[in-house]
Formats: C-alpha cells, structure tokens, sequence
C-alpha cells in the first residue's frame, strides 16, 4: 500500500500502480487536487490537462490490469517544461510571440515519455524562450519558489523545479543550455540532470542555441531521475548528435559504498567558493560522500573562465540567429529583457563565432584529459548565492544584467560548453529555509557515475525527503 | 596592437544594429551591449590563438564519444 499518495517516490509509486494497490486514476486525481490548491500559489503549470490525463490514467489502469505493463513511467503522473512539441498540441516556449504555435510533429523525448505510458498532467511554467534565470514572467506571471513564495524558483525551467519540489508530479523533462535543469533543481531541491551532448535527441524541442542545448530531467530523488533518463535516451534517426548512442541502463540500488570514488573539488574559488552559507552545506556534503569512501581532492579545472567566454559566444550568436526575424520585426512581443538579451548575439562576428566552435573539441579533449584522468567526477556548488527574493532578482537594471546572469550561471555553463553531463543534488539548507544543491560533473557518457554517487549520497542522507510547506 | 583593433564601441554597434539589423539603439543601451560584446569577443579572439589549421568544429560529438571511458 502506498499511505501518502504525494509523498512516495516515483520509483514507490510506479511499483504500486503495477501491483494495483493504488490505481493511477488514484494517483492522478490526488495531483491534480494538489495542483489545484498550490497552483494560485506558486504558478508552475501553464495549463492543467485534467480531463485527458484522467482519461489516459484510466487507459493505464486498464492495460496494466491485463498484464500489459509498460514499464516504470506507466500510468505515473508527469509534465514537462512547455518546449517539446506534439503534433497538434500548442506548445508556447512560455511566450506571447508562439501562444498559439501547433507543431506539426512530435519530438523524439515526448514520443518515448508517452509511449512509455505516462499520465500527462499539462505544460509547465518557463521563462520566455528559455531567457532568464528567475523565473519572473511578463505573459504568465511570476512562477514561485514552493519553500517560499517570495523567492524565485530559478529558470529557465521554472515549474519544472517548482512542480517536483511540491509534490504535484513525479518527474519532469526539461532544457538544459547554461544551468536550466540543475539551477532551478537547486533553488528549489530536486534532483536535476543534464545529459552528456548526445545522449538525449533534441528533435522537436524548441531551440535556444543548437550547439549547447541538451534535454534532461527533474525528480526527487536521483534513483528516478535515473529512470526518467533510461526511458529519454538513447539514438534518434532525427537527431544526429545521438548517432551510435546506445539507450542504457543505470542500477538503481545505491552502492553499499563509494571506495575508489575519487571527487575533484576545484580550487578556482573566484568561480566556486560560494556564500558562506551555501559553502557550509557543500562542506557537508562532501564530508558525507568521505564517509562513503569517496577520495576528496583538489584539482584545478584549466581554462575555466575562457571555456565560460566561449560559451556565452556560441550561446548569443545562435539565440540571435534563432529570433533575428522576430527581434527586428516584433521586438514588443518580448518581454524587454529578452529582447536585449537577444540583441548582444548581432554584434558577435561569424568569424569568432566559428572560433568558439573550433575550439570546442580541442578544449574539451584537453579539458577532459586533464581532470577526468585523475578523479572520476568534480563537485561544485550548483550555485554559489543563496536564493534570491524576487524584489533582489528583477532589480538589476540592464547594464548589470550580463554580471548577474555570469553570477548565476559560472558553476553551471561551463559542462554545457563541454557537453559533459551534470546533476543537482539536494543537500541542505540556508539558515532561511531555503535548498542548496551540489552540483557533480563527470566525463562524456559517464551518467552512472553520477547517479552512482548521488544514489549512494541519499541512502546516507534526507534532504530529498523533506517537503517544502504547502503555505506562505 | 590586437586589443585597440578588437574594441567594439557603441558608436559602431548603434551603426552595426541599424545598417545590419534594422534596429534602432539608444546611446546608453549601445554601450550596455558594447560592454558584453567586447568580452565575449575579446575573449575568444585570444582563446583563438592556439588555433591549429586543422581544428575542425564538426568533430565535436566524435571527440566526446572518444572520451567516453
């Protein structure tokens, strides 16, 4: 039996729904009572879908009753960030300009969710177009942070982060471009990962720069993110990039123990030493993995600030390819801090552009040769502030907003820019309540190590399992 | 002598946004972007240093795949 229907995990849940000691009619109607008695509060869906996902629940209950279970996903509660197209459905990307756009396909990672058997509850919250990093929102209104209301839930995949946190769903896919599935994981503690570059296929999914983006997921706990990323991944005829990618498999037990883990902890502190009271909770944590039998050592991360540079460069010059129409023809139907945004890619020459792209795989193999043969993952704060209040996040005027948005994401960027694969990890609280998460960062197409080590952590820890409260 | 070449300033991306883009720019928004700009740029330009003849961008997802323990 499952006694707190919002409280079990994925993992708990799915189990149930195939045992049929709770239907996933059950399961889906305590979310959506859910949603509907949090969604004033912290706007994290877009739409809710009840009557179809009551009507696919009941599919589920009746295929798995025949002995046709599909898998972990079926007949278990999820949204996803409003970015991944299916034929027919309005997809938004959180903007005025795209309100009505119905895509004529269905991308590769809804494909395989629905497929996979999941209850659809509705597209969920995200800054527009993927910009930004608070979650502040012209169109739809401010979506909130479930531990307190008065902060921001981090972006761009806002009611990702919020939803998982506030026990509406059991997981979310979203994007991850600059730190968009692991800072919003952080503010708002789940676990999020973003995928090596190629792992997941990025077809039928909105673009924020081609080069960079890499569609992850958001759970509670690192043995479901683990299963959301099973189901995801894997080779797409559509997407090049998965060429020869086989879909894998992760354990889900937790190791008994971590000796031989060896844990890089960078010693650039201009970039990683966080606040003080995020630092505390990082220390924490590592003195736990220690406990596990991890190795803690220093390492010196190479190029860290250029590889940051290179970044933002491939970053802006394709956004401002991407949305050159629109910012030239309907720049009011962007929220102003968008459009600026979108503008700095036009004074971005091809020339370095391309520059930045031919240093790519010189970088990254020297970057990779020189860390990862000496630790198997580095660890850093995901972010290294405590999360801001609203009032703070949106005062920054436009001259600021390029350092603010540099602060934010110069833990995060730099694996995009690499495609190396990452996750957040909840592992504490400021002293004001809010979440802090480590982030862990290991070699191409090395998930397992990361889920290894972050199962290994939440057997020791439960942070994952406080719950944020349902007021205030 | 590379610095002084590589300084964008606002005056050349207020003309660089119209004549380019169409898009008409305050003074202090020009220097706003100006300042982003000229770091990213300048940044790479020096990164691009180390360049070799043969560096070739599409190799990207084949090196990380090499990588792959």
């Amino acid at each position: 039996m499952v006694d707190d229907i919002a409280g079990a995990t994925l993992t708990e849940v799915s189990a149930a729904i195939q045992r049929g000691d709770v239907s996933s009619v059950e399961v889906t109607r305590t979310c959506l009572e859910r949603i509907e008695a949090q969604q004033s509060r912290i706007n994290c869906f877009v739409s809710v879908r009840a009557e179809s996902a009551l009507v696919a629940a009941a599919e589920a209950d009746a295929e798995i009753s025949r002995g046709a279970w599909r898998g972990p996903l079926h007949g278990v509660p999820l949204a996803h960030k409003d970015m991944f197209y299916r034929a027919g459905e309005v997809t938004s990307f959180g903007s005025k300009i795209c309100k009505d756009y119905v895509p004529s396909e269905t991308s590769d990672v809804m494909a395989s969710i629905d497929g996979a058997g999941a209850v659809d509850l509705g597209p969920l919250h995200m800054t527009e177009f993927a910009v930004g990093h608070t979650g502040a929102h012209e169109h739809l209104g401010f979506c909130r942070n479930p531990w307190n209301a008065d902060r921001i839930p981090g972006g761009s995949s806002s009611g990702s982060g919020a939803a998982v946190a506030a026990r509406l769903i059991y997981g979310s896919v979203a994007s991850d471009t600059g730190g968009s599935c692991r800072l919003p994981a952080s503010m708002c503690g789940v676990v999020g990962i973003k995928p090596t570059f190629g792992l997941v296929s990025r077809f039928g999914g909105m673009p924020r720069a081609w080069s960079l983006d890499v569609f992850g997921v958001y759970a509670r706990t690192v043995e479901d993110a683990g299963v959301l990323l099973e189901v995801i991944a894997g080779e797409s005829e559509q997407d090049p990039a998965t060429y020869g990618t086989p879909r894998p498999t992760y354990d889900r037990e937790p190791p008994t123990d971590l000796a031989g883990f060896k844990i890089g902890v960078p010693t650039d502190e201009a970039i990683f030493r966080a606040d003080p009271a995020v630092q505390s909770v990082v220390d924490a944590a590592l003195e736990e993995l220690r406990l596990l039998g991890c190795e803690i050592v220093e390492i010196h991360l190479p190029d860290i600030d250029t590889i940051a540079a290179l970044g933002g460069t491939i970053l802006l010059a394709e956004a401002a390819t991407i949305h050159d129409e629109w910012v030239r023809e309907i720049p009011d139907q962007y929220a102003e801090a968008v459009v600026w945004r979108l503008q700095q890619g036009h004074h971005i020459p091809a020339t370095r552009y391309l520059q930045a792209q031919r240093l790519r795989p010189r970088i990254t193999k020297e970057f990779v040769t020189s860390v990862y043969d000496s630790v198997d993952a580095v660890l850093t704060p995901t972010i290294t502030m405590p999360v801001l209040d609203f009032e703070t996040a949106n005062s920054f005027n436009s001259a600021e907003a390029s350092g603010e948005i540099f602060e934010t994401t110069k833990c995060t960027v730099w694996a995009n820019y690499l495609g190396l694969p990452g996750m957040s990890v909840p592992c504490g609280f400021t002293p004001d309540g809010l979440p802090v998460g480590f982030q862990i960062v290991a070699r191409p197409f090395d998930e397992a190590a990361l889920l290894a080590l972050g199962r290994g952590y939440q057997s020791r820890t439960s942070w994952h399992d406080r719950r944020p409260p349902e007021t205030g | 002598m590379g610095d002084r070449q590589l300084k964008i300033d606002a005056k050349l991306i207020q003309e660089e946004a119209a004549q380019k883009h169409g898009i008409l720019l305050s003074e202090q928004r020009a220097a706003e972007l100006a300042q982003e700009v000229n770091r990213l740029n300048s940044a790479t330009a020096e990164a691009a240093k180390a360049i070799d003849l043969n560096d070739d961008p599409t190799v990207f997802t084949a090196t990380l795949r090499q990588l792959k323990r």
